[in-house]
């Protein structure tokens, strides 16, 4: 019998035969891999607040987008003082319309200072909220009811406030006023 | 009967003696006591001439008239008139000295104007007394009634030119010092008084006084403005505040040509202008006084103040230089009516008692609708608003798991690899 004639020879590592072993070291293998996905199964959470929320503040002068802005304006006794156009709006980016919400958050002054404040949010289309607040010795912070911002769409904020006629002059009162946004 | 005659003969001689005497006497008063006494109540003839002053040469001495005014008070007669010439009575004191030159002059006595003078002559006179009259070349008006003081001057070549005089009554006279020159000096400085009646007097026309009415409006006409100080002159200057409906009335202006000027709370609002009296005349006065717009804001943002007070002052901020004053509207503007045309003060005023300054601007107006800002920034107080938006977050969840079949691939190739080696 030539030497390619022969029957391929079994080898036995131990009593176990070669393919034996393989097949228990494949197992065992699948086994690991399987392990190792288990183990090193991961979840990445990214709970990042987007730049800006769909609706957002809007500075006119460069049309960026803003979280967050300040005002600051002189006021008179006795002598209403108007901004039409506070230097910032509201603006929903969205394709969609959104609820925005708002408040008075926070505020230092008193009703010596201040008889009342009025401001509106406003585009040629209609008002997309307005509030007077007469009351300063006890202002209302609770949020409004939802106001819908429509998709695209700007709007300018008004202000109006009247200081009262023994408003101390160099006091400096101060309002944070706080936008609620349903997103998305 | 005897008696009688004889009481009457000496009444009548008496009665003459007296009138000799009171003709004599009545002969050295100045002439226009003369006329007042003379026709006492007659009209005056318009157009025709007529004198004031001292027509007789003075007998108690002369005075020198070279580089001194001399001359006396006298009271113009019951009638208006347009001065023609005045005339003195000269000589020069000895043979020395030719050719001076002299002329007259009309001052009012209550603030010593200078009402008019006369062209100048050059005269040489001789060592007698004589008249020498001198003309106007622009005839000044004379008012009734009025005291003016009649004076000479004369420059001072050599010798010495004189004016005749009578003493009289204490500060009729009047002189002044002064070094001949080409125009009298106006208002006279305050002149030296004596008791002299100077030998001079004044020729003039009687004159029909008309009635100049003037109304001082606004630059839109719409509005009538009271106390304007309109200044007429008519040789001299006469002020009249206007009344509640702009009226400014003259009831007795000479036939001459006057100027009219305006001001209204110091400011000129409008110029000279002349207007020839030849017939009673009324007159609108259009001054340069004009409606404005301003609008009042603050400071840091330009936001308008809205029940501001904005009062105009022509000068500084006290209450006897305001003009007028308003209350800025829902734009923050205020129409201010008959401004003047001039710089002026704008300041503006907090509290409801606008007690309270809140800015001072200044601010020139020239022209009627001006628009303009005025930006308050005094005794303010600083509001400052935060806003911020709460927005609700996006969860965003990423699944890492590495590939089984990526695994089993290298399992088989390792196991090949295997069996190629054995």
């Amino acid at each position: 019998m030539s030497e390619t004639q022969k029957k391929p020879k079994k080898k036995y590592l131990g009593k176990l035969t070669a393919t034996a072993l393989a097949l228990i070291l494949a197992s065992i293998l699948t086994c690991t891999v399987l392990a190792i996905a288990y183990v090193n199964l991961t979840w990445t959470t990214t709970a990042t607040v987007a730049a800006n929320p769909k609706v957002c503040f809007i500075k006119w002068s460069d049309s960026s987008k803003a979280n967050t802005f300040s005002y600051t304006v002189n006021i008179f006794p006795s002598v209403i003082t108007e901004d039409d156009n506070i230097t910032y709006g509201v603006w929903d980016w969205d394709t969609a319309g959104h609820n925005t919400y708002f408040k008075l958050l926070s505020y230092n002054t008193n009703a010596t200072d201040i008889s009342w404040a009025y401001y509106k949010i406003y585009n040629g289309t209609g008002i997309l909220y307005q509030k007077n607040e007469t009351n300063w010795a006890s202002p209302s912070t609770a949020f409004s009811t939802a106001n819908f911002a429509s998709a695209n769409a700007k709007y300018t904020i008004q202000i109006q406030i009247k200081a009262g006629a023994s408003a101390v002059a160099g006091h400096t009162p101060t309002f944070v006023w706080n936008m609620k946004v349903d997103n998305p | 009967m005897k008696t009688f005659f004889k009481f009457t003969v000496t009444t009548i001689l008496t009665i003459l003696a007296l009138a000799v005497v009171l003709e004599l006497a009545f002969y050295k008063l100045p002439i226009q006591t003369r006329l007042e006494n003379v026709i006492p109540g007659i009209p005056p003839v318009f157009g025709a001439t007529n004198i004031f002053g001292y027509t007789t040469i003075g007998t108690s001495g002369a005075v020198a008239l070279d580089n001194v005014i001399y001359g006396s008070l006298f009271t113009m007669n019951a009638e208006y008139g347009l001065a023609n010439s005045i005339t003195c009575a000269l000589d020069k004191s000895s043979s020395t000295g030719t050719n001076w030159t002299v002329k007259c002059a009309i001052y009012r006595h209550s603030d010593l104007k200078l009402i008019g003078q006369t062209s100048e002559s050059i005269i040489t006179p001789t060592t007698s007394m004589a008249w020498y009259t001198f003309n106007f070349a622009t005839s000044p008006g004379l008012s009734n009634g009025v005291q003016y003081v009649l004076v000479a001057w004369a420059n001072n070549p050599t010798g010495t030119l004189q004016m005749a005089y009578l003493t009289r009554t204490s500060n009729q006279g009047h002189y002044r010092s002064s070094t001949y020159t080409t125009n009298f000096p106006d208002p006279l400085p305050s002149p030296t008084h004596n008791a002299y009646q100077y030998s001079i007097y004044c020729t003039y026309t009687i004159s029909t006084p008309y009635k100049l009415n003037l109304r001082a409006k606004d630059w839109d006409q719409t509005d009538n403005i009271q106390n304007c100080i309109v200044t007429m002159n008519n040789g001299s200057d006469f002020n009249r505040a206007t009344d509640a409906n702009g009226w400014a009335n003259y009831t007795a202006v000479l036939p001459s040509s006057v100027t009219v000027k305006v001001k209204y709370f110091g400011k000129w609002v409008n110029g000279t202008f002349t207007q020839t009296m030849g017939a009673d005349k009324t007159t609108t006065v259009r001054c340069k006084l004009y409606d404005v717009q301003v609008k009042v804001v603050e400071s840091a943002k330009s936001a308008k103040l809205i029940g501001a007070n904005v009062t105009c002052f022509n000068a500084t901020s006290v209450s006897t230089n305001k003009i007028t004053s308003g209350i800025t509207n829902s734009s923050a503007y205020v129409r201010l009516l008959n401004v003047p045309n001039a710089t002026l003060t704008f300041t503006q005023y907090a509290r409801s008692t606008f007690t309270l300054v809140i800015g001072n601007t200044t601010q020139a107006v020239s022209y009627d609708e001006q628009a303009f800002t005025v930006t308050s920034n005094q005794n303010s107080l600083s509001t400052s608003q935060d806003r911020y938006i709460i927005g609700y977050p996006i969860h965003g969840i990423v699944l890492s798991i590495p590939s089984l079949s990526h695994l089993l691939t290298r399992c088989k190739k390792k196991i090949k690899r295997r069996k190629n080696h054995e």
